[in-house]
């Protein structure tokens, strides 16, 4: 088990899977900071609008409204509030884990192991370090640059951020565990992409939250990975983070025992 | 000697058609055996299930003695099965570490450099796996296969895309592998006369089932001189020489040869077809190959 996790963090960082996610990830958060600090300075959006700028007044006033965010608050909202992450965080796994069947890599691998849930198990492990160290970097960085970024203020207790990082490590490890398990029954990664991207996007959890709503049933999608990601809150509030907790390690057990009837179920070459 | 491989009525299906129909096979620690069979007839499926990469629709497999389900056998096993099952976007030492940290290998940079170097890719720095060419691709495959010193290695067409030097290194290193480690090898190849060169042992396989296991030196007595008659009509010289010489043991090919395996004296065979009418392009004796053999076994009606 520890030697597929060995073998699984080598990949991870020789085959750049790291280092682009941390790129990726931190660029969109620069990237989407740089737009709003020029939107919240009203020189600035009058110079872009005269260059022919197509600025809207809802752009503008996410602008003005960043000079009263604190930095915890910019990034859960950043993070959390758009499928943003979710999405990177399936997409990656999921090509991370197809590839093994892509190119018949994993020819060498199950003969060595002998069984099916070492490799589960160790590739599950994997997939909990790699979504802890990126949302690590994630909320680090801002915080090491927190003073001179425009912010108010950093926001929050430690409790709080610590937290908001937990929850998103939970959150980040299932829907790694869904692309891991996707990954056994697509096998390709051209097909995982798409396949990744509408799962990470929510689709199930909107769809699933239409229909209860047509059924005027209770409200389901709060179950869903998808929903989990959209419950992290800034501050630490207990029952609804013990709800995070539970249903994403859920479904981590649920998606790892799936992973290994699909593998039993199917010949691996 | 002890057994390696030994596989008892195994059969693996496919939507009900079989791949492989109640297989035994046996083979003993440090031979080198050559599995020989024709396109489809069961062999990468057979290299599958021993690997543990497909699961046996019936039957029984042990390796070393265990049976294959305990898994305890399966660190001493190395493969290389169809494609070499690379990533592509990796160099060729990155590859192997990973097969090195999967087997929790001591020293595992010195054992990579070690397998690199056995199969000619130690030069290749960090060129990525995706840019080889196939021969190079092969030869990796064969590193990640012997990667962690296996004692079984089954290889399904290792020489595959390999240019003469290539397949000349390939045969010096399992023929190495196992008079030094006593490694046993399991090797599959269209490449008859290679494998003639490298087999302790031979397997033939036909639609899913074994039609015979021979040793090297069983096959070498069995293999006996004959006479290959060149000639526009093969069938007709075939029963002019039954009746007339009574030669009853022949094979007609489809190039219009006729091989005649009962002792007979070329003048006389010769002297009988030109009576007979038949003209003769050539005729000599010749000394029966594996190939021969083979297609003698797998009926050579078929290629009539």
């Amino acid at each position: 088990m520890f030697e597929v996790l060995r073998m699984d963090w080598y990949r991870l960082r020789r085959q750049s899977y790291l280092l682009t996610g941390l790129l990726l990830g931190l660029g969109m958060i620069a990237l989407a900071y740089a737009f709003a600090t020029l939107l919240s300075d009203p020189e600035t959006v009058n110079a872009m609008q005269a260059q022919g700028a197509d600025i809207t007044a809802e752009d503008i006033a996410d602008g003005a409204a960043l000079a009263g965010y604190t930095l915890q608050k910019y990034m859960h909202q950043m993070l959390f509030a758009g499928g943003f992450w979710i999405s990177l965080m399936a997409v990656f796994t999921g090509v991370y884990c197809a590839e093994d069947y892509a190119g018949g890599a994993v020819k060498n691998i199950f003969p060595v192991l002998g069984c099916r849930w070492p490799y589960v198990v160790g590739r599950s492990l994997c997939l909990l370090l790699y979504n802890g160290v990126l949302m690590a970097a994630y909320l680090l960085v801002p915080l090491a640059l927190s003073p001179v970024l425009v912010f108010s203020a950093v926001g929050g207790s430690w409790l709080d951020w610590l937290q908001m990082y937990l929850a998103a490590c939970l959150v980040g490890w299932a829907i790694s565990m869904c692309g891991f398990f996707l990954s056994t029954l697509v096998r390709r990664e051209g097909w995982m992409v798409p396949v990744a991207l509408l799962v990470g996007m929510g689709l199930p959890a909107v769809s699933l939250g239409a229909v209860c709503g047509l059924l005027h049933l209770p409200d389901l999608s709060r179950f869903t990975i998808f929903g989990c990601s959209q419950m992290i809150t800034p501050d630490f509030r207990p029952v609804q983070y013990l709800h995070i907790a539970v249903v994403c390690l859920a479904w981590v057990v649920v998606y790892g025992l799936l992973t290994n009837l699909s593998l039993k179920r199917r010949d691996q070459a | 000697m002890q057994t390696a491989v030994r596989t008892l009525g195994l059969c693996k299906q496919y939507r009900g058609k079989a791949a492989v129909d109640h297989l035994d096979m046996q083979v003993s620690q440090g031979e080198i055996y050559g599995f020989i069979g024709a396109n489809g007839a069961g062999k990468s499926t057979t290299f599958k299930l021993l690997a543990g990469l497909a699961r046996p629709t019936a039957g029984q497999i042990e390796l070393f003695g265990r049976p294959m389900e305990t898994g305890t056998a399966a660190r001493r096993v190395g493969i290389l099965i169809e494609d070499a099952g690379l990533y592509g976007s990796m160099s060729a030492r990155d590859n192997c570490l990973l097969k090195a940290r999967l087997l929790g290998l001591d020293e595992e940079t010195r054992a990579v450099d070690r397998v690199l170097a056995q199969v000619g890719l130690d030069k290749m720095g960090k060129k990525k796996a995706k840019h080889f060419s196939m021969g190079q691709r092969r030869r990796l495959g064969l590193a990640l296969a012997l990667v962690g010193s296996p004692d079984l290695l089954l290889l399904d067409e290792p020489t595959n895309g390999l240019d003469p030097e290539g397949i000349r290194d390939v045969r010096l290193l399992l023929q190495q592998l196992q008079s030094e480690r006593g490694v046993t090898i399991l090797v599959s190849s269209h490449i008859l006369g290679e494998l003639e060169k490298l087999a302790t042992c031979y397997g033939i396989i036909r639609e899913g089932r074994m039609v015979e296991q021979i040793t090297a030196a069983d096959l070498a007595a069995r293999c006996r001189d004959y006479i290959a008659i060149k000639t526009s009509d093969p069938h007709r010289a075939a029963a002019l020489l039954e009746e007339r010489l009574h030669l009853h043991e022949y094979t007609v090919y489809p190039e219009g040869e006729l091989r005649l395996y009962d002792a007979a004296d070329p003048a006389r065979v010769n002297a009988a077809l030109l009576e007979g009418g038949v003209a003769v392009q050539s005729i000599g004796i010749h000394r029966q190959e594996l190939e021969d053999y083979f297609l003698q076994r797998m009926g050579a009606e078929d290629h009539v």
